[in-house]
């Protein structure tokens, strides 16, 4: 799939953003709800209706890669993000962290007054 | 819509027939919970038809996903359920079963953001649409050069008036179902 599908998915959404570095590392889908859980403070807990669709919907697009089956439980799928995927982790981390920034200073300024 | 009607009761199996829609999941799962509250666990589903199994009362929250699921893609699917928690019960038609006990959220759902939650109503309006299409396409060109003829069959009567029918019925579902994926999008995250 082309760099146009792929940016369909930005913004990204909270579920995606978070999958998506989950699979900095190869994980399989429970591993990705484990580390999201815990990336997230226990605030974002991927329900297994909305992983597979959203594995299903980043594979298709190439954002992540199917590395094998678990070999503990050849159930168990493990992926990976690709490079296409990365690079639209990092346009959206700089992305949000150009948001936070500026939104922090406007906030400090108006407590200040 | 039918009220309950039990068939086969036996001591430990029963069959019963009741007639529920997409666009009114929650009263469906709400049913299935409170059977399992009195020690009746669904086993098997089908066209209006649920299949209950007699077991140890319990409080289960129930909830359906729609997906067209390749046979080769199955055993990911459910294994991603059971990892989280959530037991598979059966599938029918592109739907399929889960149940849970977890308490850990108020409401437990196999879905998390309401962008999934629209999605699956997505798939089920296109699954709609291509059942409705064809009928309506028929209806549409051939009714009105039936109609010019002033012989028609009871049987053929019937035909057209049981399509017209059943396509009126899946073009409110898919109004309904319109409905809740405007409302969803509205509100992409909970």
């Amino acid at each position: 799939m082309g760099k146009r599908a792929l940016q369909s998915l930005c913004p990204l959404t909270e579920t995606t953003f978070f999958i998506l570095l989950a699979l900095t590392e190869p994980l399989h889908g429970y591993g990705i709800m484990q580390k999201v859980s815990e990336m997230s403070d226990g605030r974002v807990n991927l329900g297994p209706g909305t992983l597979y669709g959203a594995l299903s919907k980043l594979e298709k697009l190439g954002a992540i890669t199917f590395q094998g089956e678990d070999p503990e439980n050849p159930r168990r799928k493990v992926y990976q993000v690709s490079e296409e995927g990365k690079q639209i982790l990092q346009i959206e981390t700089r992305r949000i962290a150009q948001m936070a920034s500026v939104a922090t200073g406007i906030l400090e300024r108006e407590e200040q007054e | 819509m039918k009220g309950e009607m039990p068939m086969n009761t036996s001591k430990s199996s029963k069959t019963v027939h009741r007639f529920f829609t997409a666009w009114n999941e929650q009263r469906e799962t709400r049913w299935l919970k409170k059977m399992s509250k009195e020690g009746w666990h669904l086993s098997q589903f089908g066209f209006g038809t649920y299949r209950f199994v007699k077991g140890t009362p319990g409080d289960f929250t129930y909830c359906f996903d729609y997906r067209v699921q390749g046979g080769k893609d199955f055993p990911e699917y459910t294994a991603l359920f059971s990892d989280g928690g959530w037991e598979y019960i059966d599938s029918f038609a592109n739907w399929h079963c889960f149940r849970t006990q977890q308490t850990n959220s108020q409401t437990p759902d196999i879905f998390s953001d309401n962008r999934s939650k629209m999605e699956k109503f997505i798939r089920l309006r296109r699954t709609l649409v291509l059942a409705i299409l064809p009928s309506l396409l028929w209806l549409t060109t051939f009714f009105p050069f039936f109609l010019e003829q002033t012989d028609h069959s009871t049987l053929f009567l019937l035909l057209v008036g049981f399509i017209a029918a059943a396509d009126a019925f899946i073009a409110y579902g898919i109004a309904r179902i319109q409905m809740l994926i405007v409302s969803l999008k509205k509100h992409p995250r909970e």
